[in-house]
């Protein structure tokens, strides 16, 4: 009994084994890929239901208000669904986000979809031009100064950009955007705050959402600049006397990229992190202002959606990552057997 | 020796005061350790002072009359809205704030720490799910995960520090994992362990010490993110509730009347900056401090030299023209009359001075203001460009020095000038006259003596090394595919120069196989670098001149050089794993020279790669040309590497130990590719090796370099015959036999590898020399001729003394 259970336990792992020898490297990749994400995702969901549980106070008082009688305060219950044992209430919950239903705000009444519907947009317009500005400045930087301090030449710039990022990284997205403001709408009075009428408006929270990640993101790709340029390959491009471009254009920056790359899940995830607070410091009507304003009146059901929708993002964006880092690089299919 | 004594002196008597431990040097060895001593002093005075010196009503007592006003004796930065002192809240709120930050880094810290430690120890399976959660976590956006919390933890002081505690740590956990799983594998853990020390004590005396500089500067990042953090939610007013207040919710009143009082929310901010610097440089300087590396060498550099540094005239420049800019330009915005700051700045002179006489500031004192405000300008830019470019150095800092120093008796000049009086209005004018014509004379004075040290050190850098006797022997020989005169590599360090490669004649004849060997740090990698025009910076090539087919490469202009050498001169280097680059398929690798160079593209150059890949004995070329280097074993990377070489039909390779990283059967089969292209092609090889074994089995002639010379230039078959230099002759006797196993074989000759830091006076090898003489130690013996084909730099074989030719 016990070795047939044995060997039944043992042709089953060999099955998997030849299933996945039988696979190639794309899809086995993109197998475990799928898989991980789908143990995070669920990880997700078990964490914000929980989060009902966590909170101090009874969500039914909550959502019936303060004054609401004990008929009003039961029914409240059973709409919510709270009566139902644990198990059951979680599936509930996991069937209303596979709709794309994630409750009714306690506050406003409005349905979360349409919350996230209405403030999303402008939280991607935001992170968007974040992701923009850093890609655009930080790559191009971080090579420059790169090239230019390699081998230890240029030793004063390297100081230099060492204390700008190091000083610029450490830098609160609130206090840059209070020191852009002052700077550009109050003392210069070239750029507006506190609207987003004028196509002008998202340039200061834009700035002030991508400056952090800016400078970390230009000391990694100084970093990697230095590595790679220090490469035995390198050596061999100039040694066979190929032109600057394409020692730039073929040997370094690919492999620069790659490595930016693999922190680029990483830096998004800081550039959403500012918009929460970005976005409330130049009154920029996106998520991250709404979810302050949830968390500050215990509303529940819109914490859980946003949280929830943003976790959804890092995640899927981290997904994105690795498929990248595998197209551009083939080694890294190799490398995560 | 001398050295030494001194160096254990400084030692023996550092410790007996503070500032003079290694540990403090090392702290102060950079500004930022100064700055983290002078801002964490101001910083922990602050938050010790404030709750004693002011009292509630200086912060709480409202004054509605005087709200949001400017600046002035009584308010030193002005009211808020309520008409509170905003200087007072601010200091006010230090003490809080940081109670907040270090409670939230310390509970990430003791959260992280614990459990990154904890994972490290898990068995296997259940530590790959720890560290895998620890990476999913990181993914997020801790503020977000921060926010959330609050939520759970109710918006106050303590939801947010335990929010913020929670949402922190796992950065925390898995710098504290990779350490712990990092250390616990260590040999000497292991050993401790197996000596029979008790745990606690491996932890104590092993580990903390090992990992305590990473976790210092990762403790102090932690409070410094911390302190944002609390700041953040405070901000957003998820932090700090009721009467209480942080720096954070300052700034939220702040924000909303940023065009009334910018100070309200700026005086808050720069106070987070500046903590978030302290905490920053502190992590930095305490890192250095226990850096035992940096002891050494902070206390041989004794301490004149930071001082000096700090208060060299760049740094002095830089910060004090910057100090007048902000105190000129943005001062004045905060004054009573924000939109004519001239006024303001002129106005607070004048009070200042004691003058009551405001309308008598005319023209002529704004004429003063704007020369005041260009003088520090310039004195930035000066400051700037003194900064980065050595040349200019020391012409910016004398004229930065005078404009800042122009500017800034210009405005002690306002200061104490009765603005009614013209006299004194002329006496600044020409005060700023003379300032002028000082710096003008110094500048004509500066370009003089700079540009006679250029002519100076020109003219040293031509003279040229040994030249006369090595003319003659070149008109009789037929004219070398190569030829090398005077070639050197000098770097010059900041411990002094080096010279690597030193004063280098070769020639390497049509068809020729010529072996470089000589030990790791001899200069025979940097000898073939220096022909090919390659010298690694700081490095500096000089030579009388380097022909390769009679054309002078030294001189060639840029473009022609790269032309010239991509299609006459191939290089092949020692590990083929790293010198191919691993993101390319070989196929491009192999073709974009001859693209480049050549201009053949399309089939014509797959054909040429084909053919070149056959001559290196790699078969299936169609499929391998469209393969990675990870996918080629070691020696058909090599192989393809010289393929590489190939396809432009150099008349020389130079091979730089192609065969090191290879096993021995592979190393015979590059051996053979490449006599058999030398044979067949006709191409020239110079093949440098450690390894004389090597050389004697392929090569026809060998230069035996030592201590960046050429100490003997001989015949492989004279090589066994004749008498050698004492180096060939240990050379060769180390080597057990030639056909055996030749992995080590320099291992064996005594005496150690000269150091070119402190290489002896007279011949470099004369400390291992077995038979060295007097004359050894104070000439260096020169390159000779002993007869036709050979060469050798030692006194023994070319001028013997008599009592060695009698033995
Ligand atoms: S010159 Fe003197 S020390 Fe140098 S190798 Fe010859 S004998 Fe030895």
């Amino acid at each position: 009994m016990t070795s047939s259970q044995l060997t039944l336990h043992k042709s089953n792992k060999e099955t998997l084994t030849w299933l996945t020898g039988r696979l190639g490297p794309w899809p086995r990749f993109l197998l475990k890929r799928a898989m991980s994400l789908f143990v995070v995702l669920a990880m997700l969901l078990v964490l914000t239901f929980l989060l009902i549980y966590m909170v101090p106070g009874d969500p039914a008082v909550r959502k019936a208000g303060i004054d609401a009688s004990a008929e009003q305060i039961e029914f409240e219950r059973k709409a919510l669904g709270l009566d139902q044992p644990a198990h059951v209430q979680f599936i509930r919950y996991v069937q209303g986000v596979a709709r794309l239903d994630f409750g009714t705000s306690f506050i406003t009444k409005q349905p979360v979809t349409e919350v996230l519907q209405q403030r999303f947009p402008r939280t991607f317009q935001l992170a968007g031009t974040g992701l923009l500005i850093v890609m655009m400045v930080s790559v191009p930087l971080g090579i420059l100064i790169g090239a230019l301090t390699r081998e230890g030449r240029n030793r004063r710039l390297e100081v230099v950009f060492m204390s700008v990022t190091s000083t610029s990284s450490a830098m609160p997205e609130f206090l840059t955007a209070t020191f852009l403001a002052f700077i550009f709408a109050v003392t210069l009075n070239w750029l507006p705050v506190g609207t987003t009428q004028k196509s002008t408006a998202i340039i200061l929270p834009a700035i002030s959402v991508s400056l952090r990640p800016v400078a970390s993101l230009a000391r990694v790709v100084r970093l990697e600049t230095l590595n790679v340029l220090a490469q035995d390959y390198i050596r061999t491009a100039r040694s066979k006397r190929l032109p600057a471009y394409l020692i730039f254009m073929r040997h370094l920056l690919p492999n620069v990229l790659t490595a930016a790359l693999t922190i680029g899940g990483l830096v998004f995830a800081g550039l959403l992190g500012g918009t929460v607070i970005v976005e409330n410091v130049f009154a920029w009507p996106g998520l991250g202002q709404r979810v302050v304003d949830a968390v500050f009146n215990l509303d529940y059901p819109v914490i859980q959606g946003i949280v929830l929708y943003f976790g959804m993002i890092v995640v899927l964006i981290n997904t994105a990552v690795d498929i990248l880092l595998a197209l551009v690089d083939p080694r890294t299919l190799v490398l995560s057997e | 020796m001398s050295s030494a004594a001194t160096y254990s002196d400084v030692r023996a008597r550092s410790y007996l005061a503070f500032w003079r431990t290694p540990f403090f040097r090392a702290f102060l060895s950079s500004p930022s350790g100064f700055l983290a001593l002078i801002l964490t002093g101001i910083l922990l005075a602050t938050a010790l002072l404030a709750p004693l010196v002011l009292t509630r009503e200086d912060v709480y007592q409202r004054n509605v009359r005087r709200r949001l006003e400017a600046p002035s004796a009584d308010h030193v930065l002005g009211t808020d809205n309520l008409g509170r002192d905003i200087l007072k809240r601010t200091l006010y709120a230090t003490p809080l704030t940081l109670q907040l930050a270090t409670s939230a880094a310390g509970m990430a810290i003791v959260i992280g720490f614990t459990s990154g430690a904890v994972t490290a120890y898990l068995p296997g399976r259940l530590r790959k799910i720890g560290v895998r959660l620890i990476e999913v976590m990181l993914a997020f956006p801790g503020i977000l995960i921060a926010i959330m919390l609050v939520a759970v933890f109710g918006t106050s002081a303590e939801g947010a520090v335990l929010a913020i505690g929670i949402a922190f740590s796992p950065s925390l956990a898995r710098v504290a994992y990779t350490l712990a799983s990092g250390v616990a594998g260590l040999d000497y853990i292991s050993s401790a362990r197996v000596l029979g020390l008790s745990s606690r004590r491996i932890v104590f005396r092993y580990i903390i010490p090992n990992i305590a500089e990473t976790l210092i500067v990762v403790s102090f990042n932690a409070t410094a993110a911390a302190l944002v953090a609390v700041s953040s939610l405070s901000f957003l007013g998820l932090g700090v509730q009721g009467t209480q207040f942080d720096w954070g919710r300052l700034i939220t009143e702040g924000v909303l009347r940023l065009y009334q009082v910018p100070l309200l929310a700026l005086a808050p901010a720069l106070a987070i900056g500046i903590t978030g610097l302290a905490l920053g440089f502190m992590g930095e300087a305490l890192a250095r401090g226990l850096n035992p590396v940096l002891w050494t060498q902070t206390a041989s550099i004794q301490s004149r030299t930071w001082l000096r540094r700090y208060f060299s005239s760049e740094y002095l420049l830089l910060s004090g023209s910057t100090l007048l800019l902000i105190v000129f330009y943005f001062l004045p915005w905060f004054g009573p009359d924000a939109a004519d700051p001239d006024r303001t700045l002129i106005t607070g002179a004048t009070i200042l001075a004691g003058s009551s006489n405001l309308t008598a500031i005319d023209i002529g004192s704004q004429g003063a203001m704007l020369l005041l405000r260009s003088g520090a300008w310039i004195a930035l830019l000066l400051g700037i460009v003194s900064y980065f470019f050595e040349r200019y150095r020391r012409i910016c800092a004398v004229l930065g020095l005078i404009c800042g120093f122009g500017a800034a008796s210009y405005f002690v000049s306002l200061l104490l000038a009765d603005f009614g009086n013209p006299g004194t209005a002329l006496a600044s004018a020409q005060l700023g006259f003379y300032f002028g014509l000082i710096a003008t004379i110094l500048l004509i004075l500066q370009v003089i003596s700079d540009k006679s040290a250029e002519t100076r050190g020109g003219r040293h850098a031509a003279v040229a090394p040994s030249e006369g006797r090595e003319a003659a022997t070149d008109a009789s020989l037929p004219q070398p595919l190569l030829q090398a005169r005077g070639l050197t590599v000098r770097f010059d360090l900041e411990s002094g120069p080096i010279v690597p490669v030193n004063d280098i004649n070769l020639d390497l004849a049509e068809g020729e196989i010529v072996g470089v060997v000589g030990e790791s740090g001899s200069g025979k990698s940097l000898t073939a670098l220096a022909i090919a025009q390659l010298v690694p910076h700081p490095g500096v090539l000089s030579a009388q001149h380097v022909r390769l087919r009679g054309e002078d490469i030294t001189v060639m202009p840029a473009g022609e050089l790269r032309y010239f050498l991509g299609s006459e001169m191939a290089m092949i280097f020692q590990d083929p794993m790293s010198s191919l680059n691993p993101a390319l398929k070989i196929g491009t690798q192999l073709t974009e020279a001859t693209r480049v160079h050549r201009r053949i593209r399309g089939k014509q150059l797959h054909k040429m790669a084909l053919e070149r890949m056959a001559d290196v004995h790699i078969s299936a070329a169609e499929t391998r040309l469209k393969q990675y280097p990870h996918e080629f074993s070691g020696g058909m990377r090599q192989r393809a590497m010289i393929a590489m070489g190939l396809m432009n039909s150099p008349s020389l390779i130079i091979a730089d130990e192609p065969t090191t990283a290879l096993d021995v059967t592979i190393q015979a089969q590059i051996i053979d590719v490449l006599r058999e292209i030398n044979q067949e092609q006709g191409t020239t090889i110079m093949l440098i090796s450690h390894d004389i074994g090597v050389i004697i089995e392929i090569c026809s002639r060998v230069l035996v370099m030592y201590a960046g010379r050429i100490v003997e230039d001989v015949k492989i078959t004279e090589l066994m015959t004749t008498d050698k230099h004492p180096y060939t002759e240990a050379l060769i006797a180390a080597v057990p036999a030639f056909d055996s196993n030749r992995d080590e074989p320099l291992a064996s000759i005594p005496g150690r590898p000269p150091d070119l830091d402190n290489l002896p006076a007279g011949c470099a090898f004369a400390p291992r020399c077995p038979y060295v003489f007097e004359r050894c130690h104070e000439e260096t013996p020169p390159l000779l001729h002993v007869d036709e084909t050979h060469r050798i730099a030692c006194f023994l074989r070319t001028d013997p003394p008599e009592d060695a030719t009698r033995e």
